[in-house]
């Protein structure tokens, strides 16, 4: 639980250090027109637009999470291997890329809706991936809406201390990330097309 | 071969009306209505390399739209472009990183930032070459004057000096094609006027291609030998801008100032009163019969001066876009 925990804290500070700003700024950009400057340059607007960085606070939270985590493996002497921690840090950049694809697919609806507010949709799903995927039945509606949030820091946790795998909850995992980010791009892509800017 | 080429570009648009109030609001998500905007309707030209070319237009008549559709961040509706041999809105990097958009109402560099960062992030944002950078850069900081301001936070700078880090993050590429969306908006005469000449000079150092809109005709008199109107989406004129004179302005303004008072009566045969504040009259007449009219006005009348003049250019413009006759 210990690991679960100081998990989500991490991977949650790290998406708000990341993500936050660029998920605020992006709406407000496209729906002002000020978009225009990030479209015009030679580089992928999505990551310009989104990876903005921001909060020192974030940042120093994820890295005392990171100490916590660190104490927790130390004190309850856990087996943690050199592959364990590339597979951590691995499957936590997987959940941050599915926050963001996530997040973008609504961001996404700016384009075509006008202001969508949607800056904090990944984040309003916090308690579903604070607690084990395991607790949640597998009916349809849990498979498909639940378990691909609470294996975002499942997935890692376990990893790190090489428990035996729910390979159930690593494919919904794995197939969820390729998915969203499939979507995401395609959306993103439609997007782009209806942008309409905004008049000077 | 044309650098920019414009074939009956179209760009429509259906803008969302909404009632007010919540029971708009309510309305709307199950019946929308929506009413057509032609922003740019049919406009063809092409353009030169090197050319600087003015855009002018009142509010809403399709420039910026067309400048937007030009630099790839809109698809029109129909129509062919082709900047630099590309198709502007494939957004391909290798056209991305020969033109630049510099947009007087919106700014690219970071606000929290000293604008060198933003320059950094543009150098490799763009690719450019450490050496090529330094040199771009110091030509651009010596020739805008700005050495002094690279480390101080952009926000913390005049709009003035705020819009020369722009231009200078926007050149640092050594762009082939500048487009230039009212840049000298909001800035006072002497800025206006040192905007104008680096603009030029940088014309006329680099050979880049400008294209520029602009509500102010000193900027469009001052920098560009050629322009286009644009009115309600539609291609006015195309040419040079004495050209705009002879086509829309078949009448001269005759400005005399008699010496003895005179009736506004008897000058009115002559020709249409446009200012009578004795002794000063301003009179128009048909081009062809201005050097009659003014010999028989110094022949019947006690005149002390009289000039000749062309309308002012603002003056035909403005009655060029509210339809009027040029008179």
């Amino acid at each position: 639980m210990y690991i679960l925990f100081f998990t989500f804290e991490i991977f949650t500070y790290l998406a708000f250090y990341l993500y936050w700003k660029g998920f605020l700024e992006t709406v407000r950009h496209i729906n002002t027109g000020q978009f225009d400057i990030v479209l015009a340059k030679p580089a992928s607007s999505w990551l310009i637009t989104f990876f903005r960085g921001g909060g020192l606070h974030n940042i120093l939270a994820a890295v005392l999470g990171s100490i916590y985590l660190i104490i927790v493996i130390h004190n309850y002497s856990l087996p943690v291997s050199i592959l364990s921690i590339c597979l951590y840090i691995f499957s936590m950049s997987l959940s941050l890329i599915f926050l963001l694809c996530f997040t973008s697919i609504f961001i996404s609806l700016n384009f075509i809706f006008g202001n969508f507010q949607a800056s904090g949709i990944g984040f309003s799903f916090q308690d579903l991936y604070k607690y084990p995927a395991q607790i949640y039945p597998k009916s349809w509606f849990f498979i498909l809406v639940v378990t691909p949030f609470s294996a975002l820091v499942t997935v890692p946790a376990t990893l790190l201390i090489s428990k035996p795998f729910d390979m159930s909850i690593l494919g919904i995992y794995l197939g969820s990330i390729i998915i969203t980010s499939i979507i995401c791009n395609l959306l993103w892509r439609f997007g782009l097309r209806r942008y309409s800017s905004a008049s000077s | 071969m044309p650098i920019i080429t414009v074939n009956h570009l179209k760009k429509h648009y259906q803008v969302h009306q909404k009632d007010p109030g919540l029971s708009g609001s309510i309305k709307s998500l199950f019946h929308r209505k929506y009413y057509d905007v032609k922003a740019v309707d049919g406009v063809s030209f092409s353009i030169e390399p090197g050319e600087l070319v003015g855009f002018i237009g009142p509010n809403g008549a399709g420039k910026t739209t067309t400048l937007k559709v030009l630099s790839g961040l809109l698809y029109p509706s129909s129509g062919d472009v082709s900047v630099l041999g590309y198709i502007p809105w494939e957004r391909k990097p290798a056209f991305q990183k020969q033109f630049s958009l510099v947009m007087g109402q919106k700014n690219q560099l970071w606000w929290d930032l000293p604008a060198m960062e933003s320059f950094l992030l543009n150098k490799e944002i763009y690719e450019v070459a450490d050496d090529q950078f330094k040199n771009t850069l110091d030509e651009l900081v010596d020739l805008l004057d700005v050495k002094d301001l690279l480390k101080v936070q952009v926000r913390k700078l005049s709009l003035g000096q705020r819009m020369k880090m722009e231009l200078i993050a926007a050149l640092i590429h050594s762009p082939k094609i500048l487009f230039l969306d009212e840049p000298t908006i909001g800035l006072d005469v002497v800025m206006q006027k040192k905007m104008r000449d680096f603009i030029k000079d940088y014309n006329r150092k680099f050979n880049a291609t400008i294209l520029l809109t602009s509500h102010y005709m000193d900027d469009v008199k001052e920098l560009c030998k050629r322009t286009i109107i644009i009115d309600k989406g539609k291609l006015l004129f195309d040419g040079a801008l004495s050209e705009i004179i002879k086509k829309y302005a078949d009448h001269k303004l005759l400005t005399i100032v008699f010496s003895n008072g005179v009736e506004q009566k008897d000058l009115e045969k002559y020709g249409v009163i446009k200012e009578f504040e004795s002794p000063k009259v301003v009179i128009s007449v048909k081009r062809e019969e201005a050097p009659k009219v003014a010999a028989k006005i110094l022949e019947k009348f006690p005149v002390e001066d009289l000039n000749i003049e062309e309308p002012q250019i603002e003056d035909i413009i403005r009655e060029v876009f509210t339809g009027k006759d040029v008179a």
